[in-house]
């Protein structure tokens, strides 16, 4: 039940409903799908990162003067925690040594232990939270890959790069693809329940800019069902895999050849600083929506801030489509409490429309999800057909009842249980009501710079999952990303124990740490942020101003004592 | 709202390899004997944040029945809530993954679809397409991208 002010609005989508239900019956594109230059106009005008103040030139790093994302660009020129002078005891007597260290307790992290394990490596994963908390577990409606008999993975290819604008890196788009149907069956092998027909073949779906159906998914609720069986198998071997929770890095060590060797962790529970000694590190500490972009809710879980990026760029990788954040088209608006909620886009695919407060369409449901998101905006802004809540939010309606009138009723119980269950605890019934939605910040496009054996630039350093960059371009499609973490999740265990059975390392040192240091002097960067931010902090911007340091989300400008952490050239 | 597991909670998993196993009815009681320990007090359902039906799907577990254990469990995010608050000290969403993938593994039907797509992209059935649409330059990309049929 909508409070009274929203149930009129409400009333005309039910009365729309019959003319669009009848429409999508005949199989066809419910509203005209955007031409090129259609999408480059909405993208442009309403698009987020193309707001004024989005991006700004970094001023220190391996992407010195490039154009990034504002609040990515602020993380970058942060402080460390570490000061390099105080670390010699601890890099002469580490804490953990190890073969392969993991960074990161996700879906990636998982699989590279997994296949470093299978490969006859033993590795140290340390995470920050808990092994499995992480946005792996939170994603919902599917994965894309291949494998239904109309579609071939070269189709799939032509599809993510267009979603990406033709910006992807054409060599990661081509492994993501041709190894989407095995990690499908890898993934069954491990007792993944994907959701099939009766015959056994498995259940596909639209997704937005999809040109054939190939999400598979398991109900709504894909990232628990892969993230728990990854876990219960990571947790089978206690004595090929060395887990460490609450243990986040905060630094890479490098040796002296500069090939990285290590991480610097912060344990949260002891507050100590440990050190690890690794012939390989793989990094899969994924994204950054905690940073609150623009203002945006954001999808993610707790510990997305984004770690990753900054390690690695402080040891000299470089970054790659840093310029472009992901809004999901359809995060809550309404009840406030869950406002930035996850709306899966397999709502769409289903059938779900998006409408305006009139109650008519506006845009195809199936566009790629910048080009959506930049429409709903718009219809919320330049032409006024938004609705808005009394939390002040302005948002469009999805309209979810309809996935029953199509499928019959029944099915949006059966197939989205969390989305039903979420919604229901406000009392609203997602099979009779629609929901209210607006773009949410979802996604790191970029990331740091892979190949398809995920090698960085430094040697003896590998990223996998959302904490890369090149493989989505500057939007990624939906279901790209589950592929995303399981293809190079794997591929980065594999490639990292064939190099940790080589590897010797040299003298461990954290004099990068150092150099970056003076380069905020020499660059003349004014900052009192301390990053990796470890933990967002929600604290009001007039405590953050007398903080001593801030550990913390962006912006604040004027901690007490900062000048302690000047350190003289 | 978000749930996430609690820190910090004592929990015995069972350490097993799925490809020994089989998915009979006793299997579960073998690797979680504790299961039989269920004096069906309720307190694990009425503990969870999910609304699962939870001592319905350790009774499955007792029976040896797999599907009805997996799909009553199919929406837990395994945050351990049961477990902490079970008096006879059972570890309910561990028993619910054993259970889930047992059924993933061997019991859900194969799908000779899925088979004959990896077999073909091993046998490099689509290394000559790649190769071609890697070459195009990015206006044919975007015009083959513009011109694709859709389902």
């Amino acid at each position: 039940m909508y409070p009274e002010y929203l149930s009129g609005l409400v009333k005309k989508v039910d009365e729309t409903r019959f003319p669009r239900l009848e429409l999508a019956k005949l199989g066809k594109a419910v509203f005209p799908p955007m031409k090129a230059e259609d999408r480059a106009d909405v993208l442009t005008k309403f698009h987020p990162d193309y707001s004024v103040g989005a991006r700004r030139k970094v001023r220190v790093g391996p992407n010195k003067g490039e154009e990034l994302t504002t609040e990515v660009a602020e993380l970058l020129e942060a402080h460390s925690m570490v000061e390099p002078r105080l670390m010699d005891v601890h890099l002469e007597r580490p804490d953990y040594e190890t073969d392969l260290l993991i960074i990161g307790g996700g879906g990636a992290g998982s699989w590279a232990a997994i296949t470093a394990m299978q490969n006859g490596v033993n590795s140290l994963l340390v995470t920050k939270l808990r092994l499995g908390d992480a946005n792996t577990i939170m994603s919902e409606g599917g994965m894309q890959a291949a494998v239904a008999p109309g579609d071939s993975p070269t189709r799939h290819y032509l599809d993510a790069l267009g979603g990406g604008h033709f910006e992807n890196t054409p060599e990661l788009v081509k492994v993501l693809t041709e190894d989407g149907p095995e990690i499908v069956q890898e993934l069954e092998k491990l007792g993944v329940i994907w959701d099939k027909q009766p015959d056994g073949s498995l259940h596909v779906l639209h997704g937005g800019g999809t040109s054939r159906k190939r999400m598979v998914s398991c109900r709504d609720y894909i990232g628990a069902i892969i993230m728990r069986t990854l876990m219960d198998e990571v947790m089978n071997h206690p004595q090929k895999i060395n887990v460490r929770e609450f243990e986040p890095a905060v630094e890479l060590v490098l040796d002296d050849e500069g090939k990285c060797a290590g991480a610097v962790l912060f344990s949260l529970d002891t507050e100590q600083i440990l050190t690890v000694k690794a012939k390989a590190t793989v990094i899969t500490t994924g994204g950054f929506g905690r940073l609150h972009i623009r203002g945006f809710a954001t999808t993610n879980h707790y510990g997305a801030t984004g770690d990753g990026l900054v390690m690695a760029y402080r040891a000299g990788a470089n970054l790659k489509f840093m310029d472009s954040v992901q809004y999901h088209p359809t995060g809550a608006v309404f009840p406030e409490q869950i406002a930035g909620f996850l709306i899966t886009e397999k709502i769409r695919g289903a059938g779900g429309q998006p409408v305006n407060k009139h109650g008519q369409l506006f845009v195809d449901p199936r566009e790629p999800r910048d080009v959506e998101s930049a429409a709903i905006i718009r219809e919320c802004t330049e032409r006024n057909n938004g609705v808005e809540t009394y939390a002040r939010r302005a948002g469009v309606w999805l309209d979810s009842p309809l996935i029953d009138m199509i499928h019959g009723p029944g099915y949006t119980q059966h197939h989205f249980p969390g989305m039903v269950r979420q919604f229901g605890r406000f009392g609203i019934d997602i099979t009779k009501e629609p929901m209210l939605v607006f773009p949410t910040l979802h996604y790191q496009n970029g990331g740091i710079e892979i190949n398809e054996r995920c090698e960085t630039n430094i040697p003896g350093l590998f990223v996998a999952g959302e904490a890369s960059g090149g493989v989505h371009g500057r939007n990624r499609l939906m279901g790209n990303s589950v592929l995303d973490y399981n293809v190079f999740g794997r591929r980065a265990g594999r490639f990292a124990s064939e190099y940790a059975k080589k590897a010797k390392v040299g003298k461990l040192s954290v004099e990068h740490v150092a150099r970056h240091a003076k380069e905020l002097v020499s660059e003349g960067v004014d900052s009192d942020l301390v990053s990796p931010i470890i933990l967002p902090s929600y604290t009001p911007e007039d405590v953050k101003i007398q903080q001593l340091a801030r550990l913390g989300s962006a912006p604040a400008r004027h901690s007490m004592l900062r000048s302690r952490f000047q350190v003289k050239p | 709202m978000s749930l996430t597991q609690i820190p910090a909670v004592p929990i015995e998993k069972a350490i097993y390899d799925l490809e020994q196993l089989k998915p009979d009815v006793n299997t579960i009681k073998q690797i979680y004997p504790v299961i039989s320990r269920c004096v069906a007090c309720n307190t694990c359902t009425k503990a969870c944040p999910q609304g699962i039906q939870v001592m319905d799907y350790v009774q499955a577990a007792i029976r040896g029945d797999l599907e009805s254990l997996m799909d009553l469990s199919f929406d837990c995010v395994a945050c351990g809530l049961c477990a902490l608050r079970c008096p006879a000290e059972i570890v309910q969403h561990k028993v619910a993954i054993l259970g889930k993938r047992l059924y993933g593994r061997y019991l859900h039907k194969d799908s000779p679809e899925l088979e004959a797509r990896v077999e073909e992209v091993k046998q490099h059935a689509f290394d000559a397409e790649y190769v071609k649409l890697m070459a195009l330059s990015k206006e044919d990309l975007v015009n083959l991208y513009y011109a694709r049929d859709t389902e």
